[in-house]
């Protein structure tokens, strides 16, 4: 019988998108369902169906949604930071040849 | 090692001007045409140093600008200007273009034949105070020194050569640079130019399109940059938003398509973060053709500053090493100027050159009996103990062949 | 979610990415959009994003000066940043500039991991009409790019050679009026090697790139011909075109089928036998190898990054003891890596090459925007036609067909690319996607590209983090393409 289980999370430490990031990068290895409620975000995790016997443990579920759910935390908080940036840089670099 | 200027004694010379120097058997061959642009026989001083008493009666009726002997003063006075026993006979030569006036007894040597470094002075005034400044900058309107240079791409010598334009900063008589870029190009395509700017004036609108226009053939720009950061190359140069003025001339030359080298004077401040430089030229100034790391001259502002500057040349050999690898590795040629031998790390023989100038060139009590003196650039005339490597040691024939790979 | 401004801090971010090597204290690698990078820790990341890296350390000054970091009301690095950014991109400027020209599909090879080139060796019907060619031609030059690559395709171009002759004569002709640089290149076995091939390469200045899986025993298990000589052929043709062309006028490269993974060292010592100075270990593309091969021939990416690595190690120790040869690959990454310019592959750019940066005339008259595409059309797969090769060059562009491609072609804006700190060095396949995943997007997650690239350009960061100075040296001895002996020190490791 697969483990499961379930994060709560504080919508303003982990909003939406950065759950939604964090399911997409360990989709080879998870299956998350994400719900929405007020101010939080609910993750019910299972190791991914087709990853037989390469699944990870629910010790191991965890410690990698953690780290992936700061990390993709701490890149939306760099992309708020330097909104506008890129496409500026892009903008510039490529107007200067003419395009 | 000759000095520039010396002392005659004139007769006959009424406004401040130039002239070309010229032994009678040149004169005889080529008249003006020895000099590279319009030149008449008004602008020729004979040289009569050599010449035996008989002839020099003869040559003093010759329709010349006028004569010169730095040893005897025994010419009939014929109206013409004569120049005479001067403090030191040797500075002055055939085929020199000197400046003299009549309101000093001093004269310039402006062009030296043969010289590997003949350069035209622009301005004693910068828009920098670096820390080693050998040129002291000088607040003055010296704007007087575009007319001379631009008389003086007529009297110097045709053929190949390279020719420095420097200060003070070039740059800050705009319109007199450029005068002199064009009148180059056309006088004397042949000589290689080489421009001394910190490229701060540079970011100015217009700079590139007049480059452009004036399109010399063979120039080359070189600019210092002494960190990576703004903050360290500021405080070297001593001029707070000079990096980022820089950055933005190179940018201009590379846009004007302008040929670009990358001075590092290395001292206690620049050597930290020399690998970090070369990185930071490599990512940023790909269009950048050679990099000189030169060793720190002690004269002018250097003096004042020895504690901030100075770092025994040993000391810097690991970083210097790195960043000259990194850019050769990656294609962008390095070289070693103003450093004895005897204390550079054998595997960057490569990129050591024995001098930027010969008239620099000077060796110690120690280098007695060093078997590396034709190989090595020696000292600058300002050399003093405290600004000595305690590595200086005469290298024997076996040593210097791990420099130059040549078995003794 | 409260974002912190740094209204009193002294310096402000520049966007940058990250990624996880490992634990150590130099485990985070930091990736600048100009594609500078630095190793940090979690520490030092730490005190980056929270304002609290003091000034005026050793730290400070890299993260300034490789533009991960800018002090408000000090130097504007915009300009250099643009410069740096400008020259990744360069090869968006000249347009497509690689043309492939497939000739012909005969071929007497049966490759198991081919499917273009099942039509029989006799017969003209799977061969590029002469007109067809022409209006070709036409369409190479109404590309603006200054360097061009004419590359001749198939099946086996040699067995239509005459088409391969029509078509160089005719782009001579034009060009010496367009004054290109443009060079030549036949993909071939080298089987069908005569006399009149080797003396108009000769005239014309064209080289070889031949398939050479391994010794014998691979070789001629992945390539079987009636005669079972494939090897022993090929390397007599290699043989040939190097006593009239030069050494230089023939490359290589590996297809490695499932088996050719057991035997890395036994490849790369067969290159060095025949003397090849590159080799390009590529592992196989999924393109139309029929359904029941697939089992036998493919293999997850995973054990191809095995292989590869182990294949690395052995490249590194043999460069060590004086042989030289480079991987192609990892050329380009170190490319990629360590220096502001695009390489000029194709298959590794983002905004995607396909299109823009290659053209593919088939023989059917139709234009294609890759080699990939060309053979998912033998799948059955005609999607990716971008129209006939009688249309102009600016019609063939603006197909929807470029839309779809390019809509999920630029890396920076897909998902999972769009984090990754290995962006600047990487690039987008929505060819590859669509043939694997059927959507030219993809999900990264499952993405045997995504997979390879990442394991590869992972290792390749250890190497320069941590390797020794004769892997440094390796390494950047092929980047800079100069011997090994020329590069006694490996300088300033950044």
């Amino acid at each position: 019988m697969p483990w499961s289980f379930t994060l709560s999370l504080d919508e303003t430490t982990y909003p939406l998108g950065v759950v939604q990031r964090t399911v997409y990068a360990l989709a080879d290895r998870l299956t998350c369902l994400v719900a929405q409620q007020p101010g939080r975000v609910s993750l019910e995790v299972m190791p991914l169906l087709l990853a037989g016997e390469g699944a990870p443990s629910a010790e191991t579920a965890r410690a990698l949604l953690y780290r992936n759910l700061n990390d993709f935390a701490l890149r939306e908080r760099i992309r708020l930071e330097t909104q506008g940036l890129c496409e500026w840089l892009a903008r510039t670099a490529l107007k200067e040849a003419g395009l | 090692m000759l000095a520039l200027n010396t002392r005659f004694a004139s007769r006959n010379l009424t406004t401040p001007r130039l002239f070309k120097v010229l032994a009678p058997a040149e004169l005889i061959a080529r008249g003006p045409a020895a000099c590279a642009g319009a030149a008449d026989f008004d602008d020729i001083l004979l040289w009569l140093g050599d010449s035996p008493a008989a002839q020099r009666a003869q040559m003093s009726t010759l329709a010349v600008g006028g004569f010169i002997d730095p040893r005897q003063d025994d010419l009939p006075d014929t109206g013409r200007v004569q120049l005479t026993r001067a403090d030191d006979p040797e500075v002055v030569q055939p085929g020199d273009v000197i400046a003299v006036s009549p309101d000093t007894p001093a004269v310039r040597v402006l062009y030296r034949r043969g010289a590997n470094s003949n350069l035209l002075f622009m301005t004693d005034r910068c828009n920098s105070l670096c820390l080693m400044c050998s040129q002291p900058p000088r607040d003055v309107d010296d704007r007087w020194h575009i007319e001379e240079n631009l008389c003086l791409l007529d009297l110097v010598d045709p053929g190949e050569e390279h020719l420095g334009i420097s200060g003070g900063e070039p740059t800050l008589y705009r319109a007199g640079l450029l005068a002199i870029l064009d009148k180059a190009r056309q006088v004397i395509p042949e000589k290689h130019l080489h421009i001394l700017s910190n490229g701060r004036a540079l970011a100015d609108p217009g700079w590139g399109a007049e480059l452009a226009r004036v399109n010399h053939p063979g120039c080359t720009w070189g600019i210092p940059l002494y960190a990576d950061n703004a903050a360290d190359h500021d405080h070297v140069v001593q001029a707070s938003g000079a990096f980022s003025e820089t950055l933005r001339g190179l940018y201009a030359l590379a846009r004007a398509e302008q040929s670009v080298e990358i001075r590092v004077v290395l001292s206690r401040l620049t050597v930290p973060r020399l690998p970090q430089l070369a990185h930071f030229i490599f990512r940023n100034l790909p269009f950048v053709r050679h990099v000189a790391f030169m060793g720190l001259e002690s004269t002018g502002l250097a003096r004042k500053h020895h504690e901030a500057l100075w770092i025994d040349p040993l000391d810097y050999q690991a970083p210097l090493g790195e960043a000259c690898h990194f850019l050769d590795i990656r294609g962008m040629a390095s070289s070693l100027y103003n450093l004895p031998l005897c204390v550079l790390e054998p595997s960057l023989a490569p990129f050591y050159r024995r001098s930027i100038s010969d008239w620099k060139n000077r060796f110690i009590d120690t280098c007695q009996g060093c078997a590396a003196t034709t190989a090595c650039g020696g000292f600058f005339k300002s050399h003093s103990p405290r600004w000595e490597s305690r590595g200086i040691r005469p290298l024997k024939a076996a040593e210097l062949a791990r420099y130059t790979g040549v078995s003794p | 979610m409260t974002v912190l401004l740094a209204t009193d801090a002294t310096y402000r971010l520049l966007p940058f990415r990250f990624m996880r090597l490992d634990e150590s204290d130099r485990g985070l690698l930091l990736t600048a959009e100009t594609g500078e990078y630095l190793f940090l820790s979690e520490a030092q990341l730490d005190q980056l994003v929270n304002r609290r890296l003091p000034r005026h350390t050793p730290l400070y000054k890299d993260l300034l000066a490789r533009h991960f970091i800018y002090e408000i009301d000090g130097h504007d690095p915009l300009p250099e940043m643009a410069a740096q950014y400008r020259s990744r991109k360069s090869f968006l400027f000249g347009g497509p500039a690689l043309h492939l020209f497939v000739v012909t599909l005969r071929c007497n090879h049966t490759c198991q991991y081919c499917q273009v080139s099942r039509a029989p060796l006799g017969g003209s019907g799977h061969d590029l009409s002469a007109e067809h060619a022409r209006h070709a031609v036409d369409r190479l030059f109404e590309s603006p790019s200054p360097v061009l690559t004419v590359e001749f395709q198939g099946g086996e171009p040699l067995l239509a050679f005459d088409r391969v002759r029509q078509i160089v004569e005719a782009v001579q002709a034009r060009n010496s009026e367009e004054r290109r640089s443009i060079r030549f290149v036949i993909s071939s076995t080298l089987h069908h090697l005569d006399e009149q091939v080797l003396d108009f390469a000769q005239e014309h200045d064209i080289h070889f790139s031949t398939s050479l899986d391994g010794p014998a025993f691979l070789h001629d298990a992945n390539r079987p011909t009636p005669e079972r000589d494939a090897h022993a052929r090929t390397l007599d043709g290699i043989r040939r075109v190097r006593e009239r062309l030069g050494h230089e006028a023939v490359s290589a490269l590996t297809t490695l089928a499932a088996r050719s993974l057991e035997y890395p060292e036994a490849i790369i010592d067969e290159y060095v036998e025949q003397q090849f100075d590159s080799i390009s270990l590529r592992p196989l593309s999924p393109y139309g190898f029929a359904h029941s091969s697939r089992q036998r021939l493919d293999y997850p990416m995973a054990r191809y990054v095995a292989f590869y690595k182990q294949a690395l190690a052995y490249l590194i120790t043999l460069n060590g003891q004086g042989i030289r040869l480079s991987e192609g690959y990892a050329s380009l990454l170190l490319t990629h890596i360590l220096t502001p310019f695009a390489s000029g592959y194709v298959d590794l750019r983002s905004p995607a090459g396909a299109g823009i940066g290659a053209l593919v005339y088939n023989y059917d008259g139709g234009v294609y925007p890759s080699d990939e595409a060309r053979m998912l059309l033998e799948m059955g797969e005609a999607g990716l036609r971008l129209g006939s090769v009688e249309q102009p060059l600016e019609t063939l562009l603006r197909s929807p067909v470029m839309g779809l491609l390019l809509s999920a072609g630029i890396a920076e804006g897909l998902p999972g690319c769009a984090d990754c700190a290995f962006v600047p060095y990487c690039g987008a396949d929505p060819i590859e996607h669509y043939a694997r995943q059927s959507d030219p997007v993809g999900h990264r997650a499952f993405s045997a590209f995504c997979q390879k690239n990442m394991a590869l350009l992972q290792h390749l960061f250890r190497l320069l983090r941590d390797g020794d100075d004769l892997t440094q040296r390796v390494l950047l001895s092929w980047l800079a393409r100069r011997r090994l002996a020329d590069l006694p020190v490996p300088g300033y490791r950044g």
